[in-house]
């Protein structure tokens, strides 16, 4: 039996575009869609976009958040906090949930007396980066919601809706550059992605593979 | 210099830079660009700000575009309006000679009788009527888009007060958001002698700061909750949130009304303003009619661009200004006419002349008096009227002071005005209260510099000190002249809909008494302009006519869209979310044809739907099912929650072991249904129908909420493909698959179990919608594909197929197995759909017990059955089941020519009577009427027993 691998909604888009696939994880992700030294540049000096769909998920629920896992952040923030020692990003959507994103599989402390739960999402949600100096110009044409720094600065999250789309908007800078992680139910990637790409059109928006956002590493 | 040109009715125009269609068309020596509404009189420029209707051109496909604000741009091809079969030689323009037979309302009553004539009519009638002509086959090229920002303070209006307030509000520490309808800053100050100079240095401050976001061109058109005022800015809209909203929209001028006063040649004199700024000649005579200093100063500036003014006539006996008048002019002799106005306009095509007699006391003009000046240009510098319209929908109440203008008694929270249109006559006091304006809007938006409080109250005091002296605009000083009775013309009131004073007093006589009266009765105020030009003069004459006041006649409700806005602006860009299952490029692969599902793609069929139902019965099938709802409940409550929201029993359910879920509301409706699977003791898998996973995660969500119970619920639809393996040979599939056990003993009818199949972690549920042995299998989504593939590759030696929503919905109405929102509505109860099996009034309680026990008391009053249709003939899904009478009693709900059966079946509801149903009824499809047979369900496999194997 071949291999299994992971793929995201957006798997099929990008190889019509182009992509070069490669391994990350049990994940195939699409390492760039063209040269990989100008999909940089781009994220640097206009807008992209990328498939950021092979991380990991876990939603936590519980009564008494803060006391499970004291070191979430307050709603409506993003903290980086560890993980089997490689770092996760703490996503605090209410006062009683939490959304958890790393590169790796995720575990959390138990909880056996406290009305704590924890459910894998890994596999339902499409996220899409929006990163780069314009990004505000792209997302300003696809969402309703209020994005100005002084109210979304690094490290903030919220749930709104994209392009009419139910999504949890993430915002964590990568080198300086803006950068947003749109979340959609996994089944809205395709149209999303599309829909991002018009929107941004004006803009300049191109799409590019997972690494540029690493500066092209 | 000429760089371009564009082309009107097929007559290159050539224009220059910063020309608009309608500077280039009057460069050109066009005074007409097409024909009024009703009268089809020839219509030229009249306000040349855009606010008027009176320059609507069709431009390429697109008609009623204004001309005055429309960009000149080179291969425009423009053409007129609203007349056949030429602009010069228009036939329809016979309506001008027999208005006699068009008076108000002529078609309530004119049209009525004989009734039968009434399609003839309104052919007639709906092509005489309406402005431009759409091309229905046209798509548009441009990128009609929406953008959204937000804002601590949004201020509409780029003249001295919005400048200042933006500024202030942008200094002290606030974002701002400054909104100007013209293609530059500077309002009204742009086209006046003294022009925006003296504001150049704030213009610049205010492009230059970082805080401040200009929009030019764009056009407030509405103020809504929330603090949402959309701008339209060409094709895009602007959807603009703000803390803190400023209005700082000046005023505009509206015409006098006199006989022939829209005849090409008399306009406002912004629109004179705007051509003499393009370098272009409104005239080569012209006679300036003002009730004000501001006529003498255009005269003036008219005089310099080589316009020989004929004379000023001003309605006051003696007036400021006129002193200058003499130098203003140089030795050029004008006339000056004081205490005097216009009596009509002479010429049909293009003024030739004005007619100007004294006023009497009352402010009525002397017709018998009236001295002809001949000339070709008439300009109405008579004052204008506070563009309150945002302030009105934002919620601030005005009431009309002596003089009619509106005087704003009482704002709302978040809402500030400045400038003209509070009534603030000079720049220098604009820029002031603009200052005061902006400090007080960013101080309501929360900012706190500190001394701010004090900085606004002593630019106020300043302003106080400079208003020592009157400081509201004069407004205008008499009456609207109708001069009718002694002119012959018609006095046009309402540009738009071609009213005149006549019809006023006409609706007057006829009981139409009040600004909202008159408004509906005539359709002032409903066209283009939406009032703009007509609104003000209405009340006056009414007032008039009435012997009232202008506060009796009152005002018409403020509505947006202040400006029209195109139908594409509000649209935007194209966004229709489309739900794809991880399967989809599969199905795409195979040819399935589509349909949609709510948002959801899904394949209809992969070809002949009895070829694949004969293979789900006969062999295998698979069908992708990862559209149904999936829900992670945990927690120790769950299984109480599910005790009270769902009917069945489920603390009782063993872990491994899935059962039907039905969930009715409190009045016993069917809500929705599903399964719920037990994977631990404390954990559920709980599916719903497609669409019902909304609704059900809410009710579930408010009774976990409500209860206080330990239980959370997470939406995992989208985290799980699902494939229904489903026939006989299911579990041989399977087996070739499965890491685990799946033999009958190992995995019987309604057990849940976990395992790999085709190395991939599932779920597996053994329950069957279609009616023969299945398999519901839940994997991660990432491995939809993989899984997919799997099955078919596995399943090829027994014959696999895959199968589309058709075919699975004609296997479960073999089975009888009813679909939640196709078979059961809002009207539905759980009893009546005949599903008591599924509730268990043993429990303590279940949400819909108490309506459903009270069902079973008294009987239900219609019931879901199912039924044959002897003659084979298939009748139509939604169909009326009605009595012998022919009325109407139940209806159709599914119904299908079944592949296995070889008959039409179906489920339909019908009325009990006496606790009884009908045996046999009558079906009303189409033209005729089908006869049923009730009959027993399910129709195939009634014991289940190959569900079961």
């Amino acid at each position: 039996m071949a291999t299994l691998v992971r793929r995201s909604a957006l798997h099929h888009r990008l190889l019509a575009t182009g992509a070069r696939m490669r391994a990350a994880g049990d994940w195939e992700q699409a390492a760039s869609l063209g040269d990989r030294e100008s999909e940089a540049r781009a994220a640097r000096t206009t807008v992209v976009l990328a498939d950021l769909s092979a991380q990991h998920l876990l939603l936590a629920q519980a009564r008494d958040l803060a006391g499970w896992l004291p070191a979430a952040p307050p709603p409506g923030e993003v903290a980086l906090v560890a993980n089997s020692g490689s770092p996760v990003r703490c996503c605090r959507l209410t006062a009683d949930s939490a959304l958890f994103i790393g590169a790796a599989p995720l575990a959390l402390p138990s909880a056996p007396d406290a009305c704590a739960h924890v459910t894998e999402l890994t596999s339902g949600r499409t996220i899409v980066a929006v990163a780069g100096p314009r990004s505000l110009d792209l997302l300003r044409a696809a969402t309703q919601v209020d994005l100005r720094e002084r109210v979304m600065p690094d490290r903030r999250c919220v749930q709104t809706s994209v392009a009419r789309v139910p999504a949890t908007i993430v915002r964590f800078d990568r080198r300086g550059v803006p950068a947003y992680e749109i979340l959609v139910p996994r089944e809205y990637g395709e149209y999303l992605w599309d829909a991002l790409l018009d929107a941004g059109a004006p803009a300049g928006v191109r799409a590019v593979g997972a690494a540029a956002l690493d500066g092209g590493d | 210099m000429t760089a371009a040109a564009f082309r009107f009715d097929g007559r290159a125009i050539p224009f220059r830079d910063g020309d608009t269609v309608a500077t280039a068309m009057y460069r050109a020596g066009v005074r007409v660009f097409s024909r009024s509404f009703k009268y089809h009189r020839p219509r030229g420029l009249l306000c040349g700000t855009g606010r008027c209707a009176n320059c609507l051109v069709q431009v390429g496909p697109t008609p009623n575009v204004r001309a005055c604000t429309m960009p000149a741009e080179p291969g425009l091809e423009v053409r007129h309006q609203n007349a056949w079969p030429s602009l010069a030689m228009d036939l329809l323009a016979v309506n001008d000679s027999l208005s006699f037979l068009l008076p108000p309302g002529f078609y309530y009553k004119t049209f009525i009788r004989p009734r039968a004539f009434w399609p003839l009519y309104e052919g007639v009638l709906r092509r005489a009527a309406g402005l431009g002509r759409i091309d229905v086959g046209h798509r548009p090229e441009e990128r009609y888009d929406k953008i959204h920002r937000h804002t601590d303070v949004l201020v509409i209006g780029g003249g001295p007060a919005g400048l200042a307030a933006a500024l202030t509000a942008a200094t002290v520490g606030a974002d701002v958001i400054l909104a100007d309808e013209q293609d530059a800053l500077g309002g009204h100050t742009r086209w006046e002698r003294s022009g925006a100079g003296g504001l150049d240095d704030t213009i610049a401050q205010v492009t230059r700061h970082p805080r401040i976001e200009c929009f030019t061109g764009a056009v407030a058109f509405g103020a809504y909750e929330g603090g949402l005022v959309p701008l339209r800015q060409g094709t895009r809209l602007i959807g603009v949130r703000c803390h803190e909203l400023v209005v700082a929209t000046g005023r505009h001028e509206y015409p006098l009304v006199f006989p022939d006063n829209d005849r090409p040649g008399v306009m406002l004199a912004s629109a004179a303003r705007r051509l003499l700024h393009q370098g272009v000649r409104p005239g080569e005579r012209a006679v300036v009619v003002t009730t004000g200093s501001e006529g003498y100063a255009l005269a003036a500036e008219l005089n310099k661009a080589e316009v020989r003014v004929v004379a000023v006539v001003d309605s006051r006996p003696s007036g400021e200004g006129s002193a200058g008048l003499a130098e203003l002019l140089g030795e050029r002799q004008v006339r000056l006419f004081q205490g005097c106005g216009m009596v009509r306009a002479r010429g049909r095509r293009q003024v030739t002349g004005a007619v100007v007699a004294p006023l009497d006391a009352g402010g009525r003009v002397q017709p018998a008096q009236g001295l002809d000046l001949p000339c070709d240009l008439i300009v109405l510098a008579t004052g204008g009227t506070p563009e309150v319209a945002l302030l009105r929908q934002s919620g601030c109440v005005f009431d009309l002071d002596e003089g009619g203008e509106p005087r704003l008694l009482e704002t709302v929270p978040h809402v500030h005005a400045a400038g003209s249109v509070l009534g603030t006559a000079h720049v220098a006091d604009q820029l002031l209260e603009g200052e005061a304006t902006g400090i007080a809007a960013a101080r309501a938006a929360g900012i706190g510099t500190p001394g701010l409080a004090e900085r606004e109250l002593a630019v106020r005091g300043r302003l106080a000190e400079r208003r020592a002296g009157p400081c509201r605009s004069a407004g205008r000083p008499v009456a609207p002249l109708t001069g009718a009775a002694g002119g012959g013309g018609k006095a046009i009131l309402c540009t738009c809909e071609d009213i005149t004073a006549d019809d006023v007093a006409y609706a007057v006589a006829e009981g139409f008494n009040h600004a909202e009266l008159i408004k509906r009765y005539l359709t002032v105020s409903m066209g283009p302009c939406q009032g703009k030009m007509c609104s003000r003069v209405a009340g006056e004459l009414c007032a008039a006519a009435t012997a009232r006041s202008l506060a009796a006649i009152g005002t018409t409700t403020a509505r947006p869209p202040v400006q029209s806005v195109p139908l594409g602006v509000l649209a935007g860009r194209r966004l229709e979310p489309v739900q794809r299952t991880p399967m989809h490029q599969r199905h795409e692969r195979a040819g399935a044809a589509w349909m949609d599902a709510g948002a959801w793609r899904r394949p209809r069929a992969y070809g002949d739907p009895a070829a694949e139902c004969r293979a789900v019965r006969e062999r295998v099938g698979i069908i992708d099912v990862s559209t149904l709802g999936k829900l992670d409940l945990q927690g120790r409550d769950a299984a109480r929650l599910l005790e009270k929201v769902y009917t069945h029993r489920f603390a009782s359910l063993p872990v491994g072991r899935v059962r039907y879920a039905l969930a009715a509301d409190d009045s016993g409706i069917v809500l929705d249904d599903g399964t719920v699977a037990r994977l631990g003791p404390e954990r559920f898998f709980v599916t719903t129908t497609t669409s019902g996973i909304g609704q059900m995660e809410s009710w579930l969500r408010w009774w976990t909420e409500g209860t206080g119970w330990c239980a959370h619920l997470a939406d995992v639809t989208s985290a799980y493909a699902a494939i229904n393996l489903a026939g006989p040979r299911a579990r041989d599939v399977l087996a070739r698959l499965a890491a685990m056990d799946v033999s009958a003993a190992a995995l019987p009818y309604l057990a849940a179990a976990e395992g790999l199949i085709a190395g991939i972690p599932t779920r597996l549920l053994r329950i069957g919608f279609v009616g023969e042995l299945g398999f519901e299998l839940h994997v991660p989504a990432d491995y939809g594909e993989a899984l997919w593939d799997a099955l078919l590759e596995a399943g090829a030696e027994f014959g696999i197929c895959p199968f589309g929503v058709e075919a699975q919905r004609i296997l479960r109405l073999e089975k009888g197995h009813l679909i939640v929102g196709q078979d059961t509505d809002a009207l539905s109860g759980v009893l009546d759909a005949d599903m008591a099996w599924a509730c268990k009034f043993d429990k303590d309680d279940f949400v819909g017990m108490p309506a459903l026990r009270r069902v079973q008391h008294h009987g239900p009053r219609q019931r879901l059955v199912g039924f044959e249709v002897p003659g084979g003939r298939l009748p139509n899904e939604g169909d009326q089941v009605v009595d012998p009478g022919g009325r109407p009693v139940g209806r159709v709900t599914s119904v299908r020519r079944s592949p296995t059966l070889g008959r039409v079946i179906g489920l339909a509801w019908l009325p009990v009577e006496n606790g009884l149903t009908a045996e046999e009824f009558a079906i009303r499809s189409g033209a005729g009427t089908v006869a049923a047979t009730v009959v027993a369900t399910p129709f195939y496999d009634p014991d289940g027993s190959r569900m079961r194997s």
